[in-house]
């Protein structure tokens, strides 16, 4: 599987090399690689292409660091953080980042962070606490405990609040169990449910299962993943323990 | 000439006891003898009006004068009280022919007894007689005798010492002992405004009232106290213009010479005989009346210690009236005043020093922590670790020119200032730097500076590095530019840098400005003004040292 990669840096030489870099490590699997050094140029880039990994410096003339974080998070591709401020990684992990590179950094370092992106599962990062959904007003952060469940639809997310609200979010489902996998399970091909949000699991006729939930609803578990919800129950009553 | 007697003031304020006696004298009255042992004043004509100019050196003679007493009806006479004569001899005093007291031989120090008791069976109401015989050692022909006697109420003994003298050791060690703490403190640094002014005052004081009363205190030839008296007038004078200026000064009153006039006018209206009251007294009235209405007009337009110095002096003022005929208490409290001032401000300074001294030590962490500040130094690192990987020329000269910036940020750590030149050469490095990491060509226009002129710590460096910070100047060419202008309200340094993409938020807050502030609080106090605005396309920041 090859991929698209936006690099978004304001500092050349440290654009340069990050580029440089990249290109080695991913070779034939980086499909297209962008290079933005301002937010303005990295919002146009990803509306007309498709990005699916940003390597975001969190420190760019003109913008704020906290800004760009929702923002970028808040975007179909998966982001990584390349910056010389390690004080915000915590930060960016709640706002589920694959990754924190702090600079300087070797290549081996930013290897083992785009590797990530294959296999997020092991990846020893903290789960997102916080989600970042695009509105029409700018962006909306949500708590991800106050999330029931998201539904697949086509490339997009709708998650389900406890409140009974409905946001769409531009990750696939996928890319949100990704940054997800500690605190929801992958229920279905189709819904990511929160653990703690889960009251019982319930056979149906047919070999078919539901799950029910706090709020009375009751979704479909797929007849492949039934052992895996079943040892994530098992493994925590309130909380899936990330497998 | 006019009654000089009449104590009533002294008498009502002084002792209380005593309050309902009078004496009065009339000086007209007044006769001298220098027969041996003259008669009767009415027959003998040998007496003569009183002259106060003696006939010839060290001059003996007789003085007489009639002395009214007056009582207020019911009074009880129990508080003795005494006669005291300023002249400089020997000295036996009669009183109705009675001998009621003498300093009896010649002494080694002047007017060594100027007290003797009146009699309390003396005092009956009616007229009486005085008389002195007067030995004016020391004194030569021509000199004034200023015989002038007094009545002194020697209400209470202080450990067997007059009142008098215990006030004069309290006003001159007192007075010394500030002088010579002013001077300490001045010597380590803590001038004051009205520091040198106090001092001199201190010790004009201190001088006016030994000259005045130190024949209470030492021992010395009766040869010795024409030429001290001499000395009065400069420290009396010294007193009365400085009092005004030093309360002026630290009042921070402006046209302060205007005010001074207070001074010779005080000193001008003392010289008007008005009988009574001593000259140097009336003077105290008038130099503390008009200061207090100074005080009172600083108070209302809000000046630095007006409020203090309007109490201070409404105190005097009362003290004065309590001690009309010395004037001791009013100069105590004078003194304190002058002492509490200074030492209040001292205490502010000393309060001052330490938090200077903590704003230095943050100030130069701050500047410390700015030398490894994560968004320049790990972006350099990164920049470094690309130049080592594929260009290891432009890696070592990044790192010399790396090296060089931080080697004179840790010798300014220490500094309170440095020269332009130093500045200007972090600067430059800097740009330098910053030009190779954004590959753009960089440089610093300078014009009309005075090298040599000392400006706080990496106060450009600060200003330069906001600029980075705050706009986007990647592969491009771009000037800076400093220059300098004096003028008469002091120094101007115009700091422009060009804005290119700048950052949304105010490029006049943060960190960067807060450092600048506090270091120039450091180098001038708030002898300063710093300004950033942008003028076109530049962000001109504008750095003002005011002349002091």
């Amino acid at each position: 599987m090859s991929f698209n990669l936006l690099i978004v840096e304001d500092e050349p030489l440290v654009a340069k090399r990050l580029s440089r870099l990249s290109a080695d490590i991913l070779g034939d699997k980086l499909s297209v690689q962008h290079s933005a050094p301002d937010v303005a140029t990295a919002r146009s880039l990803i509306t007309e292409h498709t990005i699916d990994l940003i390597l975001l410096d969190l420190n760019l003339v003109g913008s704020d660091g906290f800004d760009l974080l929702k923002e970028f998070t808040a975007k179909a591709a998966h982001t990584i953080i390349v910056s010389a401020e390690t004080s915000r990684a915590l930060e960016a992990f709640e706002f589920g980042v694959l990754d924190f590179v702090p600079k300087p950094f070797t290549r081996e370092r930013l290897a083992k962070a785009l590797a990530r992106f294959w296999k997020p599962e092991f990846t020893d990062a903290p789960a997102a606490s916080q989600i970042a959904f695009e509105a029409s007003g700018g962006i909306d952060v949500v708590s991800a405990s106050d999330v029931l469940y998201f539904r697949g639809a086509d490339k997009y997310s709708e998650a389900t609040l406890k409140n009974g609200s409905v946001k769409f979010h531009t990750k696939s489902l996928n890319r949100l169990e990704d940054i997800l996998s500690a605190s929801f399970v992958r229920s279905h091909k189709s819904y990511l449910v929160q653990c703690s949000a889960i009251k019982s699991l319930r056979s149906l006729e047919g070999s078919r299962y539901e799950l029910d939930l706090d709020d009375g609803n009751s979704l479909p578990i797929g007849r492949t993943r039934i052992d895996h919800v079943r040892r994530a129950l098992a493994n925590n009553d309130t909380a899936c323990g990330g497998q | 000439m006019s009654i000089r007697l009449l104590i009533t003031l002294y008498l009502v304020f002084a002792a209380p006891a005593a309050q309902a006696i009078s004496l009065i004298t009339n000086a007209a009255d007044a006769r001298q003898s220098h027969a041996q042992n003259p008669g009767d004043v009415s027959t003998d004509p040998s007496w003569q009006p009183y002259s106060p100019l003696l006939k010839y050196d060290e001059a003996q003679f007789w003085y007489s004068v009639k002395v009214t007493v007056r009582h207020d009806a019911g009074e009880i006479i129990s508080n003795p009280l005494a006669l005291s004569v300023r002249l400089n001899g020997v000295y036996d005093f009669y009183w109705d022919g009675e001998l009621i007291g003498s300093n009896k031989y010649q002494s080694k120090s002047a007017n060594q007894f100027s007290r003797v008791f009146i009699p309390v069976i003396g005092l009956e109401e009616g007229e009486h007689h005085l008389r002195v015989h007067v030995h004016a050692l020391g004194m030569r022909a021509g000199d004034s005798s200023d015989m002038r006697i007094t009545i002194a109420a020697l209400k209470s003994n202080f450990f067997g010492v007059h009142p008098t003298v215990v006030s004069t050791f309290f006003l001159a060690t007192a007075t010394l002992f500030l002088a010579a703490y002013l001077i300490a403190t001045r010597r380590s640094g803590g001038q004051r405004p009205g520091t040198t002014a106090a001092i001199i005052f201190s010790i004009s004081m201190a001088l006016a009232v030994l000259l005045e009363e130190g024949r209470f205190l030492f021992k010395y030839p009766y040869s010795w106290q024409p030429p001290l008296d001499a000395l009065q007038p400069p420290f009396a004078l010294l007193f009365f213009a400085l009092l005004p200026w030093f309360i002026l000064t630290r009042m921070n009153f402006p046209n302060r010479l205007w005010w001074m006039a207070v001074a010779p006018l005080s000193i001008a209206a003392s010289m008007i005989d008005i009988g009574a009251v001593e000259q140097h007294i009336r003077a105290f009235f008038i130099v503390s009346a008009a200061l207090l209405v100074i005080s009172l007009i600083g108070w209302q337009r809000g000046y630095n210690n007006a409020k203090f110095f309007a109490w201070g002096l409404g105190v005097a003022f009362f003290a004065l009236l309590l001690d009309p005929v010395k004037g001791h208490i009013f100069l105590i409290v004078i003194i304190i005043l002058v002492a509490s001032d200074l030492a209040l401000d001292i205490r502010r300074q000393s309060k001052d020093a330490v938090r200077l001294q903590i704003m230095s030590e943050r100030l130069r962490a701050d500047l410390i922590k700015r030398n490894v500040q994560p968004h320049f130094l790990m972006n350099s690192l990164t920049a470094l670790m690309e130049w080592v990987e594929t260009s290891p020329n432009d890696a070592v000269q990044f790192i010399d020119g790396l090296a060089q910036e931080f080697r004179i940020l840790a010798d300014f750590s220490d500094r309170r200032s440095v020269s332009l030149k130093e500045e200007l050469s972090l600067c430059n490095i800097h740009i330098a730097l910053m030009g190779q990491r954004l590959t753009s060509q960089l440089a610093l226009d300078t014009d009309g500076v005075n090298v040599d002129q000392q400006v706080p710590p990496a106060l450009f460096h600060t200003l330069i590095e906001n600029a980075f910070s705050h706009n986007d100047y990647r592969a491009l060419e771009a000037r800076f530019s400093l220059s300098q202008q004096t003028t008469e309200g002091g120094t101007l340094f115009r700091l422009s840098v060009p804005v290119v993409h700048p950052r949304e938020s105010d490029q006049n807050a943060g960190l960067g400005t807060r450092y600048i502030e506090a270091r120039l609080e450091e180098f001038c106090g708030s002898s300063f003004r710093f300004q950033s605005q942008l003028v076109g396309s530049s962000w001109v920041s504008e750095v003002t040292f005011k002349k002091v």
